[in-house]
């Protein structure tokens, strides 16, 4: 960096530049405190206390928290519904990677020829995307009904039959998995355009004189040259979807007894929605906390992953 | 002109016009769930149970917006305007204290900036999810539950997703060329009025962007409403919707429900349609942190 040369006017005295950066470092401490004093408040003090936190036996009502060490870890590997949540999270992690990441970039490709109206076309895949969460989850509730929503309407037009999405243990992960397509798919489609649009011509034209086929030019330019984009999407993705919450609560409350948003049998209890839970509907914040640290060590080793892998696998342009 | 149409036909192979059909099929697919919703919260009860489905209520009704918003028990005037206050106060504060930081960690120089600007960084990959019990108790220790305070001041300084925006102002500064500061010193300008009527100026195109995704963001929050706030009187629209689902006679009755989403959508699907340049700049410029 080079940035803290400063430019000093002809004949200004020595006094007068100390003095001019004093009132530099004042002001610097001014216009960033508050921001820094926010962070520290709201997102770097609660990281710690939320470690702290989950060292106690400690309810949301209660005054005398417990200390019980590592007592809440002990306990949640040994729950099977934390074990089923962060099993289902995966599955669910999975599914948005292995089928929404490659649909969007499929899109993207062909999205990435000019054809009549192409822009309104990308309009309707990206609308989803900056919607409110609840409300189109509340919409897919009606969407995903067993006897008259529209998808099991559409569906049988191809001859299947009626699908219980969201009481049917098996069928209500994919129904969620479903939904979340249709919510984020348009957002990793812009991200792909966008990065098939840095990928010079002069490649294509070098190919189309060699007589490379057009599958050819999809693995042998097209994606090596996009992956550092791939590379960004399938991370935020795969950060994204593991704090998945909304969704799955909005989807699964008040269909089945318990009203927690899990799901039939626990189906769709996801890591988040299991601590959310946890913590203000069984009223165990200590537990709910050590969850919290558990989701947080995942993400750090998907961000250090990131960081590691950019520096590897990906092909940057020259 | 006979030529023509001979070249057009050449144009549209097989299977170019196979894709544009997939394409516009799976529009229509993405599409679909909105006008469902808009047509079921036009219907009254029996009628939207029909099946198959209409897609065009015999008898169109209003009753359940009007429901919505006269009834005591949904109160979605008061939401919008809750929602509207959380979304102005949000955005003030962005102006005001993510600007000035982004101006600081770009364009002064002070012990312990970069330590400071690594932690504003880190912010950008530690979600509102691991925090909420940790923040449920530093809120209710403040006094800060069901208050406006506590829907505000967090973002207002730039905490859960603020820190991306101070990050790209940040980047708008710091491409602009020493010299405008250098005159404005020389001409006597101290720190603060260099930076409200020199720089500020220069980036009115970036915060044009920001104040969008700021809004989408605030309007569409749900997670944090949800964790601080539980007195209808200071609900923000996605709790209002959240709502019904703690109401079991309420869970089955689809025009209302359908309805109360309409009023969700409707103003952030206006504001896309005016402003989606914006929209898609931002999101472009996500991928590139």
């Amino acid at each position: 960096m080079d940035s803290d040369v400063i430019a000093v006017p002809v004949g200004s005295g020595k006094t007068k530049m100390s003095l001019r950066r004093k009132s530099e470092i004042i002001w610097g401490f001014i216009f960033v405190g508050p921001v820094v004093l926010g962070i520290l408040t709201f997102m770097a003090f609660p990281t710690f206390y939320g470690f702290y936190i989950s060292m106690f036996k400690w309810s949301i009502i209660g005054k005398h928290p417990l200390f019980i060490g590592f007592g809440n870890y002990v306990k949640l590997i040994n729950d099977p519904d934390f074990l089923k949540a962060f099993w289902n999270t995966t599955v669910y992690v999975a599914g948005i990677i292995f089928v929404c990441v490659p649909l969007s970039l499929l899109l993207a490709y062909l999205f990435n020829k000019k054809m009549p109206f192409g822009e309104t076309l990308k309009v309707a895949y990206y609308l989803p995307v900056i919607t409110m969460m609840v409300a189109v989850a509340m919409v897919w509730r009606w969407v995903l009904s067993t006897d008259y929503g529209i998808l099991n309407y559409f569906l049988g037009f191809f001859g299947i039959k009626k699908i219980a999405w969201l009481s049917d243990p098996r069928w209500a992960m994919p129904g969620l998995i479903i939904m979340s397509i249709w919510k984020g798919v348009g957002f990793n489609m812009v991200l792909f355009i966008a990065g098939l649009k840095n990928i010079p011509e002069m490649y294509y034209e070098a190919a189309d004189i060699d007589g490379a086929s057009s599958s050819r030019k999809f693995f042998q330019i097209t994606l090596p040259l996009l992956s550092p984009t791939t590379l960004f999407i399938l991370l935020t993705t795969m950060m994204n979807s593991f704090q998945i919450f909304s969704q799955a609560l909005i989807l699964f409350s008040g269909a089945s007894d318990n009203s927690t948003g899990a799901g039939p049998d626990n189906a769709c209890n996801t890591i988040v929605l299991y601590l959310y839970n946890n913590a203000f509907k069984w009223s165990s914040a200590g537990y709910a906390a050590s969850q919290a640290v558990i989701l947080f060590l995942v993400l750090v080793i998907l961000t250090v992953v990131q960081l590691k892998l950019q520096k590897r696998w990906v092909h940057y342009e020259v | 002109m006979r030529y023509d149409y001979i070249k057009i036909v050449k144009k549209l192979n097989i299977g170019s016009s196979m894709i544009y059909i997939m394409l516009v099929a799976g529009a229509v697919f993405m599409i679909m769930p909105f006008l469902w919703m808009i047509s079921s919260s036009l219907k009254d009860m029996e009628s939207v149970f029909i099946f198959p489905p209409q897609w065009i209520p015999r008898k169109i009704i209003l009753n359940n917006y009007k429901q919505l918003f006269s009834s005591s028990y949904y109160n979605f005037g008061r939401y919008y305007i809750n929602t509207i206050i959380v979304v102005i106060l949000r955005l003030s504060g962005m102006f005001v204290f993510c600007s000035m930081a982004a101006y600081g960690f770009a364009r002064l120089e002070f012990p312990l900036k970069n330590i400071f600007f690594m932690i504003v960084l880190a912010t950008l990959m530690l979600p509102i999810q691991v925090l909420m019990v940790p923040l449920y108790f530093e809120m209710r220790y403040f006094r800060w539950i069901n208050t406006f305070r506590a829907l505000v001041i967090p973002q207002a300084l730039g905490c859960f997703g603020g820190a991306f925006s101070i990050f790209l102002l940040r980047q708008y500064f710091m491409a602009l060329p020493k010299d405008l500061e250098d005159a404005a010193e020389i001409d006597g300008c101290n720190v603060p009025r260099t930076f409200y009527s020199i720089m500020l100026p220069q980036v009115k195109t970036a915060y044009a962007a920001l104040a969008i995704f700021t809004f989408q963001g605030t309007w569409n929050d749900f997670v944090w409403p949800l964790i601080v706030i539980n007195n209808p009187k200071k609900y923000v629209i996605s709790l209002g919707i959240s709502m019904f689902i703690s109401d079991r006679a309420a869970l089955t009755n689809w025009p209302l429900l359908m309805a109360s989403s309409v009023l969700a959508l409707i103003p952030i699907i206006v504001v896309f349609m005016f402003f989606q340049k914006y929209f898609m700049r931002n999101l472009v410029m996500s991928g590139i942190k």
